[in-house]
């Protein structure tokens, strides 16, 4: 066929009229284009409304939770920070345009490679600029603050393995995505500007593959989900693992539980057995006109120094303070030294210990009493064992057992369809797409826990991770392998490690 | 009139006086009847927003064109990212067609869908110069259209219309 004879045969071929009328086209465009506005607008919005709620938070954490000054500096580097990453978000993607609709193919290329290098150099150096400077205000944030050791090391550790994550997401993100993208972009323009034929692994995948008509019929995918349970296993281990390091950090940190100082003993003021009796009828005295109501009898058994400096009406407002802690069950002591150097008793009372540290005249009369609440016992692994399994933590493990199951179930519903068998290969997620059959040139185990997964590996060594044993319907997904891989494919050795079907 | 009724009156027009043209395109690029539809309708939104830059009518065949083919390349990019790149029913949805008809037209159905099977292996750029100069546009109208330099035309076009007429050979056997 010369040229002139396919010319005449393309300009004569037979068109499918479209199914829109002009008026439905204009009205459809212009929807489509309010929706592209409101898209553009959109992801602006996005990274200014993060900005925007986190200037909210650490500003709220620099005038009210964190008053340390060290605190205050590293709340105003992450705030700033924030303005920072939003603005270079938009301004990266404002600063490379897509071509105007009527450029040349070379023109639109090449803007296209502009905006692609750029996204790529953004996702290549997001330490630098998205992770690095917010995390410094947070670790400073965090440092500044008068809180255990424990607590700072734990959230640097939960920052700095937050940091990772998304950097290792982020290269991943920029090599199976942008860099292929790139390579092609490049490819095609190279050959476009200098009539050279185009690198064909970089555009391999622009052509459709061709099926046999018999193939057909087969290309539905038979799908699989995973398991909820194998799900739920991985979201409980995580969610339950949240409460404990949350109620551990709690319990060590908790200033009202645990001391370091040594427990109360005996006395260690020799005092003679006399002067303990004098104190013991005291402070007796004095509990017993507590637990009556009688502070205005308190009053009476102080010194005349005291009285002055404790007027009755002063006395009786602050033991109305102390009836916070109930009536008063035992008196221990004298147990120790007490406030300067008075005589200690502890106090336990309905709501919790006290220390009553007193001081006695000559005539028996009060010339110092001093109330603190008692110090626990010491830190030990048993005593925090019994502090993070008290019924108030058991409550909020349910709740986060709950929502460790909540989660588990609004990820199974979102992996619903994560494996699809076709004659094609193996259907994965969305994102990962197919793989055919003839690509896959190796397959491994991989496992964790009870869960086997396999590795599907490319002629390149690319890569896929699938789910295998955790997939529901064994036997069905048995029969799918069976009559769509190829015989002798490395995926049938698997086979044997899906449940035992009758 | 006013100017926004204006533009829509030259908007309707262009895209009616063209629409075939940019069926073809369509059809060179997507291989299936949604894809084609959707290209299709992504054609006429981008010469909708690029309408402003068209100055003058005369200058219209070869502006439709490079808007035309340059959303094409994109949407094929755009596609070959996605999960459904090799489910491509065209080839078999073309044969189907073929089968069934009973018409004098068979023997051009049968060239066109041997031309088709050759096209659809050549790569991007390919595509675009040989549907061009299958719409009758003349090495300089390409040159201006694609941005390729009119010697460099010269030679891709050479060298894939003789990719194409060997893949046609190929088919027909």
């Amino acid at each position: 066929m010369n040229d002139d004879e396919l010319k005449n045969l393309w300009q004569q071929q037979s068109l499918r009229a479209p199914e829109f009328s002009p008026a439905q086209v204009m009205s459809a465009i212009q929807h489509k284009t309010t929706l592209l506005r409101r898209c553009l607008d959109a992801r602006d919005i996005r990274e200014l409304l993060a900005c925007v709620i986190a200037i909210i938070v650490f500003g709220f954490f620099y005038f009210t939770v964190y008053r340390e000054p060290i605190s205050r500096v590293g709340d105003l580097i992450t705030i700033g920070s924030t303005i920072f990453i939003g603005w270079k978000i938009v301004h990266t993607r404002r600063s490379h345009p897509p071509a105007a609709p009527g450029a040349t193919v070379v023109e639109s290329l090449r803007a296209e490679l502009n905006s692609v290098r750029a996204q790529s150099r953004l996702l290549g150096s997001v330490l630098w600029w998205y992770l690095l400077p917010p995390t410094i205000g947070m670790l400073i944030a965090t440092w500044g603050l008068p809180i255990h050791l424990h607590g700072k090391i734990s959230s640097t550790i939960v920052f700095l393995a937050v940091d990772a994550f998304v950097y290792w997401l982020n290269r991943r993100a920029r090599a199976k995505q942008l860099l292929p993208v790139e390579a092609q972009l490049e490819s095609l323009l190279h050959s476009a500007e200098t009539g050279e034929p185009l690198e064909e692994t970089h555009v391999a995948n622009l052509r459709p593959t061709f099926l046999p008509m018999a193939a057909a019929g087969n290309l539905e995918p038979v799908e699989f989900n995973v398991a909820f349970w194998q799900i739920a296993l991985y979201g409980e281990i995580g969610f339950v693992g949240f409460w404990f390091f949350l109620i551990l950090s709690l319990a060590i940190d908790n200033k009202e539980w645990k001391t370091n100082a040594p427990a109360a003993q005996t006395s260690v003021q020799m005092i003679t057995t006399e002067e303990a009796n004098r104190y013991s009828v005291a402070a007796r005295k004095v509990a017993d006109l507590m637990n009556a109501g009688d502070y205005a009898a308190v009053q009476k058994l102080y010194d005349a120094e005291m009285s002055k400096a404790f007027p009755p009406k002063e006395t009786i407002d602050f033991y109305t303070r102390l009836a916070g802690f109930g009536s008063i069950e035992k008196i221990q002591g004298p147990i120790a030294d007490g406030y300067h150097g008075w005589i200690a008793f502890r106090l336990q009372c309905q709501h919790g210990e006290l220390t009553m540290s007193l001081a006695l005249d000559t005539d028996n009369k009060i010339s110092g009493i001093h109330f603190q609440p008692a110090p626990k016992a010491p830190l030990t692994s048993g005593s925090l064992i019994r502090e993070m399994i008290r019924w108030r933590h058991l409550l909020w493990l349910a709740g986060f057992f709950m929502g460790g199951l909540l989660y588990s179930w609004v990820f199974y519903k979102i992996t619903q369809r994560s494996v699809g068998i076709s004659a094609l290969g193996v259907h994965l997620l969305r994102v990962q797409g197919l793989i055919l059959w003839d690509e896959i040139k190796e397959v491994r185990p991989l496992r964790i826990l009870n869960i086997r997964s396999l590795w599907l590996i490319r002629e390149s060594g690319e890569k896929t991770i699938m789910p295998w044993s955790s997939l529901e319907r064994h036997s069905e997904l048995k029969e799918a392998v069976d009559s769509f891989a190829p015989v002798n494919h490395p995926i049938r050795r698997y086979l044997s490690q899906l449940k035992r079907v009758r | 009139m006013n100017s926004k009724s204006a533009d829509e009156h030259k908007y309707l027009e262009l895209v009616s006086e063209n629409r075939n043209k940019i069926l073809r395109v369509c059809r060179v690029y997507a291989w299936n009847s949604a894809d084609q539809d959707d290209l299709y309708q992504e054609i006429l939104l981008q010469i909708w927003r690029g309408l402003s830059g068209l100055k003058e009518k005369q200058f219209a065949n070869t502006w439709l064109y490079r808007v035309a083919i340059n959303t094409a390349i994109s949407f094929v990019r755009k596609r070959a990212t996605r999960a459904d790149r090799v489910i491509h029913f065209e080839h078999a949805e073309l044969t189907r067609a073929i089968e069934a008809r009973q018409t004098t037209e068979e023997v051009n159905d049968d060239r066109m869908a041997d031309l088709y099977r050759a096209i659809y292996k050549l790569d991007p750029l390919e595509k675009a110069l040989v549907t061009l100069f299958l719409e009758d546009l003349t090495y300089e109208q390409i040159a201006e259209a694609t941005g390729i330099s009119a010697n460099h035309v010269g030679v891709m076009l050479h060298r894939a219309k003789k990719k194409l007429s060997g893949l046609m050979m190929e088919a027909t056997k």
